[in-house]
């Protein structure tokens, strides 16, 4: 059986060291471009080409939680992924703030929950 | 290492002279054995000299513990500026850059993690966990940076916060949690800075 190859995406090399608030309207390097640029395209191929991401959060000044928010719980709340398949499909990884993981959970769970 | 050795030459130099005066002045009732076994001269001396190098070693030890002591408060005292700034923009003008929004309570928690994890490694009791600062920092990241999903309910200025030209601005309510999370983080960090200064007293009275 084949192993699940795994890509890693570095936020703060790949996308911006200085991530923004939620919306393009609001300011620079916004959640919503993170997701429609990078996290959409990226979830889309690594479902089309069965591969896993590892999503690296470390070396950013600091993720604001709308950011967060707007880019994993938007994936579901506007572009109708389901949490089970986020999930399955991009993995965490942040020593500088181990939390942010979790809180990523969150936004996917409480996504989820609107109506 | 300068003044060690002057006080070597001084401790040698009175022994010289009370060698002197002991060959010719004589104190009566007071008799002294003018004659001396080279082993007996040596003796004082060689008792001098490890006094010394102990009071070198001791000195040493003490200087460096001292300045870890000063670095380790200093870096809390950073992190206290740090505080005082967030604190400052927010007050002063109800509006903060996101991106130091996004940002003040990373630098806070890594200041906090690398100051705890450096006094543990150093074996100074602390008093507060990061577990307990955490809860306080997830919870000012969340007051300072998390704005409402926008839509057309949330539009207007009114709301307690909103994001525009790079800025986030608060209103007064939310300036009052900003100000209460930094009270609490001032207050650990204080804890921190008894615990210290305790600890090193402990250890170099």
């Amino acid at each position: 059986m084949k192993a699940v190859e795994t890509k890693l995406f570095i936020v703060s090399k790949q996308f911006s060291r200085t991530p923004g608030p939620r919306t393009i309207t609001e300011g620079d390097f916004s959640g919503e471009l993170f997701r429609q640029k990078f996290l959409k395209p990226l979830l889309q191929s690594a479902i089309a080409e069965n591969f896993t991401v590892l999503i690296d959060l470390d070396g950013t000044a600091g993720f604001g939680t709308s950011f967060l928010e707007e880019a994993f719980g938007g994936l579901i709340r506007k572009d109708e992924y389901t949490y089970e398949v986020i999930l399955s499909k991009f993995k965490f990884k942040s020593n500088e703030e181990p939390y942010l993981i979790d809180d990523i959970n969150e936004y996917l769970k409480d996504a989820k929950k609107e109506p | 290492m300068f003044q060690s050795v002057l006080k070597l030459l001084i401790y040698c130099i009175s022994l010289v002279i009370a060698f002197i005066f002991g060959k010719i002045i004589n104190v009566p009732g007071v008799t002294l054995d003018t004659e001396l076994n080279p082993f007996h001269a040596l003796s004082p001396l060689v008792t001098l000299v490890i006094a010394l190098v102990l009071s070198i070693y001791v000195q040493r030890s003490r200087d460096i513990n001292g300045s870890a002591s000063d670095l380790t408060i200093k870096r809390v005292d950073k992190i206290i500026d740090l505080l005082d700034d967030l604190q400052e923009s927010v007050s002063a003008t109800n509006r903060i850059l996101t991106t130091n929004a996004n940002a003040f309570p990373k630098r806070i928690g890594s200041g906090l993690k690398s100051t705890l994890s450096s006094l543990h490694e150093n074996n100074i009791p602390v008093s507060v966990e990061y577990s307990e600062l955490e809860i306080i920092i997830r919870d000012l990241r969340e007051v300072l940076t998390l704005t409402p999903v926008q839509n057309d309910e949330n539009k207007g200025k009114d709301k307690p916060i909103y994001v525009e030209n790079g800025y986030t601005h608060y209103n007064s309510s939310k300036v009052s949690e900003v100000n209460k999370l930094v009270d609490d983080l001032r207050d650990m960090l204080f804890k921190i800075q008894l615990d210290i200064n305790n600890s090193y007293g402990k250890k170099y009275p």
